[in-house]
């Protein structure tokens, strides 16, 4: 298990070295961070200086090192954009984007687990066939439409949620919802299919065998080995909710991560937009080290 | 006295496939009387299994049951509501063991958890009383180190042991009736008659019934009184074992025997021709299992340096369980893996010195699995040509006549030409596969288990073929097999192998009749024949 | 020709035949006239291909064509609105029925531009790592640990906010980022197939490496690379549509139904269906074409039943 657990960290370190070397030379390769600094109108003279004077001369490699060296002392860089250190702005919008992620994945919990259940247990039902358009639907509904519709709807046809704002936790109704749709197909139909499979196992004949009929033998036999695999899908649907905020707190103006990586984005603030494309990408790769962790843990095969 | 305990009369199950009703198991008449055993013989899709999983109200969800009554003591059981059957008679009454022990357990609870859950759920009684008699049953069933063994998972331990484990859920509640589907089927040759026999000694201990579903005739005569014998969902014939085998009535069942003695024939006479082909040296291969990073490291030795040679124009049988390296070494001397050390030199040749067209036109590989062997994608036509258009440069025409002719020399027609391999049959394909080994006219063919995976009666049809072929072709065979009977029927020489050794090599028949190793004495006595009688 | 097969293969005849006399393809297409979903998803999506590109060569409509005195007017359902405009006009006064039609065109050739080219990288990568294993698949598996890792939305629009925003740019940069899925779908089936026994079968009779990649193993992927390239095409369409909304893709005055929603954007409060309809449009297109992935996925399985 210690073995198991030290080897995949070791993995999923390598795997965030390297994404921050991509990240960091293709933006500092593509683009000229001192251009940036100087603004769009700057004349060939001013931006010169600014590339001496912030050391943008100096061969990438140094300025990688020292950029990561920077990450591991908590010196994350100045934005020029915002004229504040990166990492004051990230522990200004984190809170915001940490919410609306656990309530999204709340979301897609109550609504995706519950249906895939009752869509396994009587397949080819009308529960089953709504269970599957329901799926089908959420795949096909682009997210940052869903949520101007709900705002159309909720919003200002009948005015019962907020338009937009993070003030209060009513604020988050909508977004959460929003984003928590869009992971309600993958859980759902693994939930459904993984039940099925599991219903249908030699084990699960087995148990009938022995006299286990209805809830008592979908409840003591079967439920456990179908939600394993659901538990570590849902820690990976929690990390991909962090980078999937951009566009929910675009739409809703709640001030997180992803409307802040957006606005860097449009104003062209480098040092924000390769640490947030980093943080982004540890925070998924944390999750997803937890949920092989978790599922290794739980599932008695996989124990060592 | 003798009390009838479970009477089914004209029990009529079937299908719904695609809006079709299909009817499988037509007209199932069955007497059991107190402490009886009956089997229940037939090939695949004759609706043994289904017919039983009918009584125990375990169907799968297309099946139904159309009509019939089941009277168990005297009483109809076929009308009671599905609680009722659960809470009084499944697992409580009759309970059943199946035929594949690596799925058959719950993969997340503890061996003592499903075995207790299994008591708790008939009898109102303390955990720790539970706990004891799961205990005790484990004992029954003859597992070591049994309180261990409760705390433990069903992969941490073998097939054999898994099998012990469900005869002990079975057995627990000491139920009245059991019903084993094919138990040993999916298990070694040398496990399989420790369980056999241990199924037999409990239900005689506990003075059970038991109905024993198996498509070998040979182990349900040594098993049970009578014998109900079915096809295509009818019943055939039925009456005590002795009768059977000795006078059987139908022709079916003369058939399923005529296979079982044309298998027993002593017909060897020993090969000749000392000419080597095929010299094995001090072959050794091992595998080092990396599959996942959840695993650690293991080094397998599938093959510990073997050496042996093949003559021309012999059958040469390797004989081993699953895991004893025999089918690495088929692969070794057919030049498709490569070996870490040792020779293999065909005609004098290093085999990894052929290019691969060289090789091909000298030896070539016949499978174990219909299904697997013939790519779905392609005809059989192309599947049999193909050979030949990689290989020479005849004409359209001239590849064609040959494709033919060697579909015809295997029994097929020029019919199959343009069918795809889903079109065929299990013994059909197995033809093909022939075909396409032979088309190239090598000088031997290795035979990896051709017939295992075949029903009975088509299995000596293969073995025909093969036999046939040998004599015509005057091809050398590599045969490797786990089945005894096989390798008699087929082969002048045997090596025995185990953990990647040879134990013992010689003539067929001396090894068969006065085996030296213990392995081999084990491995002998094993398997269940039937004598023809004079 | 086709009819021919059609009329052939749905003769009452030819139904009723048993399964152990169908060829592969016959199955499938007998799969095929029972699926529900793959019937509705085909027809939908030829309906809206045939009106997106076709319909504009017939009918005169412009997409671009402003009239300043006719902003913003409501569609015919609406109060006020006319058959003129039928879907109303936009705040620069362009015909939205024009623009929502033309909108087709832009997310079909991104969204099939852009699952051929992660196709294109996805196989390759797929069939050469399951099929040589070892350290070419362990290098392979390390660049989708990274590709998977990297936050995707946010990674596309810094790229294309770096290299500026072209049809090709959006086309290639979407698609070298969507490939993962047949990756893994690709190496997944190629290791289950080279080890089956036909694979060595073709060895044992001489055959080369590339060509049991190309006669045995790339048919027998293929069904499953069509699924995932139908199911990687909404997907296309779905993020091109997003980093247009945002601003970062399709560029205005070009009628991409991202672009439309975010113009609409504007007008929430006062004219939701400049929102509503380019929404819809968005998700039927993807919606036939998931049903039709899912009806594919179906009718290629070897283990579902007809029906």
């Amino acid at each position: 298990m210690l073995k198991f657990v030290a080897g995949r960290f070791l993995v999923s370190l390598a795997v965030a070295f390297t994404i921050s070397f991509v990240t960091f030379f293709f933006l500092n390769i593509f683009t000229d961070p001192a251009q940036a600094v100087a603004g769009e109108e700057a004349l060939f003279e001013e931006i010169e200086q600014i590339r001496t004077q912030y050391g943008f001369d100096r061969p990438i490699l140094t300025r990688y090192f020292e950029w990561l060296g920077g990450i591991f002392t908590g010196d994350f860089g100045v934005s020029y954009y915002w004229n504040k250190p990166v990492g004051t702005l990230l522990l200004e919008r984190a809170p915001q984007t940490i919410k609306l992620a656990l309530m999204s994945v709340s979301v897609t919990i109550m609504v995706a687990i519950p249906l895939g259940i009752f869509a396994a247990l009587n397949p080819n039902s009308i529960i089953d066939r709504f269970a599957l358009s329901v799926a089908v639907s959420a795949q096909a509904i682009p997210n940052f439409w869903l949520g101007l519709i709900l705002i159309i709807i909720f919003s200002v046809t009948f005015p019962i949620f907020p338009v937009s704002g993070d003030k209060t936790y009513y604020h988050f109704i909508l977004p959460s919802v929003v984003l928590g749709t869009s992971s309600v197909p993958p859980v759902m139909r693994l939930m459904r299919t993984g039940l099925l499979d599991v219903i249908n196992s030699d084990y699960i004949r087995t148990a009938r065998s022995i006299g286990f009929s209805g809830w008592r033998l979908v409840t003591k036999h079967a439920l456990r080995n179908a939600v394993l695999p659901i538990i570590s899908v849902i820690a990976v649907q929690l990390g991909h909710k962090f980078g999937g905020s951009l566009i929910t707190e675009s739409v809703f103006a709640i001030n997180g991560l992803g409307r802040l990586a957006l606005l860097s984005i449009l104003g062209a603030d480098i040092p924000t937009v390769q640490i947030l494309i980093f943080v982004f990408a540890i925070t998924f790769i944390v999750f997803n080290l937890l949920s092989d962790i978790l599922n290794a843990y739980l599932d008695p095969r996989l124990r060592l | 006295m003798e009390t009838t305990l479970l009477e089914i009369k004209n029990l009529n199950i079937s299908f719904n496939i695609s809006k079709n009703i299909v009817n499988t198991v037509d007209n199932f008449s069955l007497t059991l009387k107190e402490k009886e055993t009956i089997g229940i013989v037939g090939e695949s899709g004759s609706g043994k299994t289904i017919s039983m999983l009918g009584l125990t109200r375990l169907l799968p969800k297309q099946a139904f049951v159309d009509k019939g009554s089941i009277l168990f003591k005297g009483r109809d059981i076929s009308n009671i509501s599905n609680k009722e059957f659960y809470q009084t008679i499944s697992g409580k009454k009759i309970s059943m063991i199946f035929q594949e022990p690596m799925t058959a357990l719950n993969p997340v609870y503890t061996i003592g958890r499903q075995l207790m859950a299994t008591y708790l759920f008939h009898n109102d009684v303390s955990r720790n009383s539970a706990y004891n008699r799961a205990i005790d049953f484990l004992d029954k069933v003859q597992l070591t180190n049994v309180k261990e063994r409760m705390a433990q998972y069903p992969h941490q331990l073998s097939g054999g042991q898994r099998q012990r484990v469900m005869i002990a859920m079975a057995l627990i509640n000491s139920p009245e009736l059991l019903i084993a589907d094919e138990p040993t089927t999916a298990l070694d040759v040398t496990v399989q008659k420790e369980i056999v026999g241990l199924i037999q000694k409990l239900i005689e201990n506990l003075g059970m019934a038991m109905i024993f579903i198996s498509h070998d005739l040979g182990l349900v005569s040594k098993t049970c009184e009578n014998i109900i014998v079915m096809e295509k969902g009818l019943i055939l014939e039925s009456g005590k074992a002795e009768n059977v085998l000795t006078r059987p009535k139908e022709n079916y069942t003369k058939n399923l025997l005529k296979c079982l003695w044309s298998l027993d024939v002593d017909h060897k006479k020993i090969h000749k021709d000392r000419t080597l082909l095929l010299d094995v040296k001090n072959i050794s291969k091992s595998y080092q299992l990396t599959g996942s990073i959840l695993k650690p490291k293991k080094i397998i030795n599938a093959v510990r340096n073997v050496s042996f040679e093949i003559f021309k124009g012999e059958t040469l049988a390797i004989v081993g369980e699953s895991g004893s390296g025999k089918s690495t070494v088929a692969k070794i001397i057919n030049g498709l893996t490569k070996m870490d050390s040792g020779d293999v030199l065909l005609e004098g040749k290093k085999i990894d010195s052929y290019s691969p067209l060289e090789r091909a036109l000298r030896i070539q590989p016949v499978f174990q699995d219909p299904y697997s062997t013939l790519n779905p994608n392609h005809t059989i036509g192309f599947i049999v040509r193909r050979p030949l258009l990689l290989n020479t440069s005849l004409s359209s025409y001239e590849i064609e006549t040959k494709v033919e002719k060697t579909l015809n020399l295997v029994g097929l027609s020029e019919n199959f030409i343009n069918r795809f391999p889903s079109q065929l049959s299990g013994g059909q394909r197995q033809r093909v596969a022939i075909a396409r080994a032979i088309i190239l006219e090598p000088k031997i063919l290795i035979c990896d288990e051709p017939t295992s995976s075949l029903d009975v009666t088509i299995q000596s049809q293969i073995l025909d073929l093969l036999n046939e072929l040998k004599e015509r072709l005057k091809i050398t065979i590599v045969l490797i097999s786990h089945n005894i009977s096989v390798v008699k029927f087929l082969s002048d020489r045997v090596l025995v192998m185990n953990n990647g050794e040879i134990l013992e090599s010689g003539n067929t028949l001396s090894i068969i009749n006065k085996p030296n190793n213990n392995y081999t004495k084990k491995l002998m006595s094993a398997i269940f024949t039937v004598k023809k009688k004079v | 020709m086709i009819l021919k097969y059609i009329f052939r293969h749905t003769n009452p005849d030819f139904l009723n035949r048993d399964l152990e006399k169908l060829t592969p393809k016959d199955i499938m297409f007998r799969k095929a006239i029972y699926h529900s979903g793959f019937k509705f998803g085909l027809l939908l999506l030829s309906t809206i291909t045939f009106i997106g590109v076709f319909v504009p060569f017939f009918v005169d409509m412009s997409p671009y064509d402003q009239d300043i005195s006719k902003r913003l007017l409501p569609p015919v359902w609406s109060e006020g609105g006319s058959w003129k405009y039928i879907f109303g006009t936009d705040g620069n006064g362009r015909d939205y029925l024009a623009r929502i039609i033309y909108g087709t065109r832009v997310s079909l050739t991104i969204g099939i531009g852009a699952a051929t080219v992660g196709m294109l990288i996805g196989v390759t990568l797929g069939v050469i790592a399951g099929y040589f294993g070892g350290i070419v698949d362990q290098v392979v598996s390390y660049i989708l640990t990274c590709q998977l890792a990297l936050p995707g939305i946010l990674f596309l629009l810094t790229i294309i906010s770096i290299v500026g925003s072209s049809l090709t740019v959006v086309i290639l940069v979407i698609g070298v980022l969507h490939w993962t899925l047949f990756l893994v779908v690709t190496r997944a089936a190629t290791q289950r197939i080279r080890n089956l026994d036909y694979i060595t079968a073709a060895d044992a009779i001489g055959a080369r490496k590339t060509n049991i990649i190309f006669t045995d193993i790339l048919p027998n992927v293929l069904n499953q690379i069509i699924v995932i390239f139908t199911l990687e095409v909404g997907v296309a369409i779905l993020a091109e549509a997003t980093i247009s909304f945002l601003g970062l893709g399709i560029q205005p005055p070009t009628p991409s139904w991202g672009v439309l929603i975010a113009e609409g954007k504007e007008a929430i409060f006062f004219q939701p269906w400049l929102i509503i309809l380019p929404g819809i449009a968005l998700f039927l297109l993807v919606i036939s074409i998931n049903m039709l992935g899912d009806g594919l996925r179906d009718i290629t399985d070897p283990n579902t039943s007809i029906e």
